[in-house]
């Protein structure tokens, strides 16, 4: 586990209060408790009821015709919301939104490709309303985006234009688009938290594409053309193995970078599980801000606890509305934050 | 039901002839039936295991469908099967089993169906895909079996009315006539010696 020297940190006084709120919200947070038990309940039903406990209570009550996955979409959009009115430099608990409009992008791409609506798969928690990105991308006018966005959609555009109209290529160009970004506003911020955390967030997202990628039916140099730049692991570290297996070969990566902890959850063989355990390392990477004091970090802990906290509701949610097996579920819960 | 005819020896000769054909043509066409119906249960017992293996694998393919939903976000879901649409190509022919001209379809070209980037969608995605890609000609097989023993169903059917139009009308009927026919001559028979008799009475008597 990659630990944070805060004590090395210039103390940002201008958090305090902004820290305090969130000490107070944290508070309010589902603990694993809470989970289990609405894992346990015996049905969409009674685990509503016991939601209906918590502070997603108020969202809940709003309007009974509300379907779960709004009252998920307005807690975050109000989390980001607050979290941005109390930052005092909001700039580094924005730049997550870029993922919500790198996704935006991929889909305005997509659809234009296909001719299909774009605008029912936006997601409106992004730094741009997705109705301005839907003009703006179809007038050429890319001024509002960060250069590394520009470019990629510049080249995804002239794929269209040679006919090489992939739609997994389009995910290649603006992931790798968006993590070049967050890299370097990451390396730009001198924070070695945010630093970190991006350099997590790329090598989970690539560890996990190394695995996919070794599925049958997956295309011969699929890794190469997935793999995102700025992360701890280099690309090679994943290509020297020579004949080793691809979970040998990650199992020594694991081993010898900074992941030790996913080894065991490596070894059950299912990269579900793989991909519950290292969002669940993020977590317990994100926990250590709650000994910050002053400081930006826990207002990102914060967002991104919240996003993995709506994830296990989702999980349980849509599992209890199929009726799945609760093991099915529970092994693919995240750790809660607190 | 005796069949309108004539009662004359030409006609009893010529429905001996048809009974005689009738009876050889029930035969063929119940044994035809027999065959069909081994064929048939042959089929539906591969049927009863291909149906029961591809359940199998599509009941897996959707719920680690629902799980990867599950574990994303839905715009995240819907944009991954947003791009170009991939298309699959089965070529279709056809085979015959016994003289039932059957489908035969064949996957000629399968799409791809990993089209999504690995950033935003999850694992399990990648799972049920390939579940489903394993279902796939399995399931073309099923189409071809299915059609094939709805083919053979029906034939076995128009068999059947075939069979049962002989054995309980046709034959019957026949039988009912060529008896109905011998008696009648059997009648004009004993009814022309009867007054071949009267006559040489009569001659006698003068």
């Amino acid at each position: 586990m990659v630990k944070i020297e805060f004590h090395n940190m210039h103390d940002d006084t201008r958090y305090s209060f902004a820290v305090g709120k969130i000490r107070a919200l944290e508070s309010k947070m589902l603990d694993n408790g809470l989970i289990m038990r609405m894992l346990k309940s015996s049905g969409m039903e009674e685990m509503l009821k016991i939601l209906g406990d918590t502070e997603y209570g108020a969202g809940m009550n709003e309007s009974a015709d509300v379907s779960f996955e709004s009252i998920l979409d307005n807690e975050l959009r109000r989390i980001y919301e607050f979290v941005h009115k109390i930052d005092p430099d909001p700039m580094w608990t924005d730049i997550w939104r870029w993922r919500y409009d790198a996704h935006n992008i991929k889909v305005i791409l997509k659809a234009g490709f296909s001719n299909k609506d774009a605008m029912v798969h936006l997601i409106p928690l992004g730094m741009v309303d997705p109705q301005d990105l839907v003009s703006w991308l179809q007038e050429g006018d890319y001024s509002f985006l960060p250069p590394s966005f520009k470019e990629a959609v510049e080249m995804a555009l002239s794929f269209d234009e040679k006919g090489e109209k992939s739609g997994q290529e389009i995910d290649f160009i603006i992931d790798r688009a968006l993590y070049l970004y967050l890299s370097l506003e990451a390396e730009n911020s001198k924070n070695p938290f945010v630093r970190h955390l991006v350099e997590i967030m790329v090598d989970f997202i690539n560890i996990k594409a190394f695995l996919r990628t070794s599925g049958k039916g997956m295309a011969k140099g699929l890794f190469e053309r997935s793999f995102l730049p700025g992360g701890y692991i280099k690309e090679e570290a994943f290509l020297d193995q020579g004949e080793k297996r691809h979970d040998e070969t990650v199992r020594s990566i694991l081993g010898n970078m900074r992941y030790e902890e996913l080894i065991p959850a490596l070894g059950s063989g299912n990269v579900a599980l793989l991909e519950a355990a290292m969002e669940s390392f993020l977590i317990t990477y994100i926990r250590q801000t709650r000994r910050r004091a002053f400081g930006v970090e826990p207002l990102i802990g914060y967002i991104l606890a919240k996003e993995i906290e709506i994830q296990n509701l989702r999980l349980i949610y849509i599992g209890k509305a199929n009726a799945l097996e609760e093991g099915l579920i529970k092994e693919r819960l995240r750790d809660a934050y607190v | 039901m005796k069949l309108e005819t004539n009662a004359t020896r030409m006609e009893l000769l010529r429905l001996k002839k048809r009974i005689v054909i009738a009876r050889r043509g029930h035969k063929l066409l119940k044994d035809k039936q027999d065959e069909l119906m081994r064929r048939f249960m042959d089929m539906i017992k591969g049927y009863r295991e291909l149906r029961y293996n591809v359940e199998e694998k599509l009941a897996d393919a959707f719920k680690v469908f629902i799980l990867s939903r599950a574990v994303t976000r839905k715009e995240y879901f819907e944009e991954a099967f947003l791009g170009k649409k991939e298309s699959l190509e089965v070529q279709v022919s056809s085979f015959t089993i016994m003289n039932i001209k059957a489908p035969k379809f064949e996957l000629k070209s399968v799409p791809d169906f990993y089209t999504y980037g690995f950033s935003s969608t999850p694992v399990d995605m990648d799972r049920s895909l390939a579940l489903l890609s394993e279902a796939l000609p399995l399931m073309v097989q099923l189409a071809q079996i299915e059609k094939g023993i709805e083919l053979l169903a029906e034939e076995i059917e128009r068999t059947r009315r075939r069979v049962n139009a002989l054995e309980y009308v046709l034959i019957p009927s026949l039988q009912e006539t060529i008896k109905h026919i011998t008696m009648r001559l059997a009648e004009m028979e004993r009814s022309n010696l009867t007054r071949l008799m009267k006559v040489k009475d009569i001659v006698r008597a003068h």
